[in-house]
């Protein structure tokens, strides 16, 4: 409970020195693993009733990030960190606020994230997808200006990759399902949540 | 029929115009404004000819009547000492934070805008556009929101994080902040600009709670509208960018706005009755969905709405709800819709 209340209230300290505890304890990091994602469960349960604003998420965010560090290298092997995402903001695009979220989030939930940062070019999400060999590609776009250059992703992946090709998710205030059908992403995502549900399913 | 300048002057005297005044955003935009005229983004805020040339020529093009152009947070940490990279086709942006701890926020000094390149640059382009056009259209500067500012100095997540841990040095880092939006405001008034944009995302209601808010991007923001008012004979225009309706009692009492730039996240006809029939309402036309990617008749709908909901007796500017780039031929169908509904007296 003090471990999940940590990472709620986005104390880093209390995390850092709860995460220690608890592997000294003998939990083990697939379970601390499962606790971090309930904490940010309820975190995101708070963002969405407007309870936690984004500078709450942010600090819960830090207190995730800290215990990863610490348990990180136990399960580098380990099914939970099996499945690997590349994020991004789109080109053209330099917001970061919700794209960042969503990382902390897919990474509390045991996902491998590389965070390509912001205005991506589309080469770029593709050539890192397979040097990071990513199952999942993430994008980010809160501008609907830059819709061209999200459809170019999903060209390129679709020339470069023969078979297993990354699964292509979109999210942000710019892009709806109706806009992922049309050019053929595999699935619009409301938020990290969301696109959790959806991969469980996907890769299964 | 009146000029464009005299539409919005009378708007603002609170008479009725002949038409509802339009501004369409777009001349604040670098990308939109420069790729008008085959040049390179950065060229907005490097060459004060090519920028002028290239915001009158779409005044020109589709005339509207407020222009809106100036100075983006992105290029702020340059006051100080910062280093912003301009790259070909790409908005400019900082590598890495102006100051990493409050120490640094002390000891900074801000430079005078006019001896900074890019700040002179842009100063110029609206000097010339006020030399030139200013006796036929108003002429809007930009300035940018505190907390905007801020976060390029500091960082965002680290400005962010700090309104919970650390209120000294949002204090800090806000004071400065505020001090050089001020002093690029008051430039903006010396070369002969009438109306002040402000306009602040980072304390939009999607990123800030009520309370946060109301205790500290408010005090901050009614600082630079009461500075900007002591400053000059001036009309100021405060642009929240969306997700206004849980902050919308604080804006309300915000003092000394003239004109409230509102996204389409609100509705114009309940602002109306919030705000009551003198106060000056602008926006409201849906950028990211209707003029970027609707039709003609999707527009009408839209802008049908804004004026009925808001503008039958005046005190309306048609906008979108936030400045950005629209695809030319909404440009145009935005701007012949609003003469077409927006004519006075205009009929529902
Ligand atoms: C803060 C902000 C800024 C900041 C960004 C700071 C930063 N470093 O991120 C600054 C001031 C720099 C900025 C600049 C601009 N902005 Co801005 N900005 C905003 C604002 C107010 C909030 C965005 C935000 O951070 N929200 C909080 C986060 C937590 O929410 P979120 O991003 O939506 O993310 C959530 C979900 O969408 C989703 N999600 C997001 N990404 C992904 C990805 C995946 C894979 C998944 C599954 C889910 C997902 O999950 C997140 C968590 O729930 C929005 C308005 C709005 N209501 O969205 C405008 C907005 C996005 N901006 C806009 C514009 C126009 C601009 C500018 C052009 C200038 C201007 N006029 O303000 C520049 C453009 C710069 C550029 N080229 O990108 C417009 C875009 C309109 C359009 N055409 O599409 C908006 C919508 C404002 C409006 N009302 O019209 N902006
Ligand atoms: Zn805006």
């Amino acid at each position: 409970m003090l471990f999940r209340n940590s990472i709620v209230a986005g104390d880093v300290d209390k995390t850092i020195n709860t995460t220690k505890k608890l592997l000294t304890m003998g939990v083990t990091p697939n379970k601390i693993l499962d606790l971090v994602s309930e904490a940010m469960d309820e975190v995101g349960y708070r963002f969405e009733s407007n309870i936690y604003f984004v500078s709450d998420v942010l600090l819960s965010a830090d207190a995730v990030n800290s215990c990863l560090e610490i348990v990180k290298p136990y399960f580098i092997s380990s099914e939970k960190s099996d499945i690997k995402i590349v994020i991004g903001t789109i080109q053209g695009d330099i917001h970061c606020l919700g794209k960042n979220i969503v990382k902390t989030f897919l990474m509390a939930k045991g996902y491998s994230v590389l965070d390509l940062g912001e205005d991506v070019p589309p080469e770029k999400f593709v050539t890192e997808a397979k040097n990071f060999g990513a199952e999942v590609i993430a994008i980010s776009s809160l501008m609907t200006t830059t819709r061209n250059f999200i459809e170019n992703v999903i060209k390129i992946v679709r020339e470069n990759f023969k078979e297993k090709a990354p699964k292509i998710v979109i999210g942000g205030a710019s892009v709806t399902q109706e806009f992922s059908d049309k050019i053929g992403a595999d699935k619009y995502c409301k938020g990290p949540e969301d696109m959790h549900k959806y991969l469980k399913l996907a890769l299964r | 029929m009146m000029t464009s300048k005299e539409r919005v002057e009378s708007v603002m005297a609170g008479e009725i115009p002949d038409f509802v005044p339009v501004e369409p955003g777009v001349t604040l935009e670098p990308n939109f404004v420069m790729k008008y005229i085959g040049e390179d983004v950065d060229q907005y805020f490097r060459n004060s000819k090519k920028c002028f040339m290239a915001i009158k020529k779409i005044y020109k093009d589709f005339n509207f009547d407020m222009i809106l152009a100036g100075f983006s947070a992105l290029i702020y940490p340059e006051l100080f000492g910062g280093k912003v990279c301009y790259k070909k086709n790409k908005m400019p942006h900082v590598e890495k934070p102006v100051f990493k701890g409050i120490e640094e926020v002390e000891k900074a000094e801000i430079k005078s805008p006019d001896e900074v390149p890019v700040f002179k640059s842009v100063l110029e382009s609206l000097k010339m556009l006020v030399d030139d056009i200013g006796n036929e259209v108003a002429v809007s500067g930009c300035t940018s929101g505190t907390f905007s500012v801020a976060s390029q100095l500091v960082g965002v997540e680290r400005f962010l994080k700090s309104l919970r841990t650390d209120l000294e040095f949002v204090s800090k880092v806000t004071k400065i902040s505020g001090e050089a939006i001020v002093e690029v405001g008051k430039k903006i008034i010396d070369v002969g600009v009438k109306y002040i944009y402000y306009p602040d995302a980072i304390s939009s209601g999607s990123i800030l709670s009520p309370s946060q808010y109301e205790q500290v991007a408010k005090p901050l923001h009614s600082m630079f509208f009461k500075k900007m008012k002591e400053a000059g004979d001036v009309y100021t225009i405060y642009h929240p960018c969306g997700s206004e309706y849980p902050l919308l009692c604080e804006i309300k009492n915000i003092n000394n706005v003239d004109v409230f730039h509102f996204s389409e996240n609100v509705d114009f006809s309940v602002l109306r009755k919030i705000f009551g029939p003198t106060k000056v309402l602008m926006g409201g036309v849906d950028i990211k969905r209707t003029l970027c990617l609707g039709n003609s008749a999707e527009i009408e709908t839209e802008v049908r709405k804004v004026i009925t909901g808001a503008g039958k007796y005046g005190r309306l500017i048609l906008a979108p709800g936030c400045s950005g780039e629209i695809p030319i031929n909404n440009l145009r169908s935005f701007i012949e819709i609003s003469r077409k509904l927006g004519k006075y007296p205009v009929v529902v």
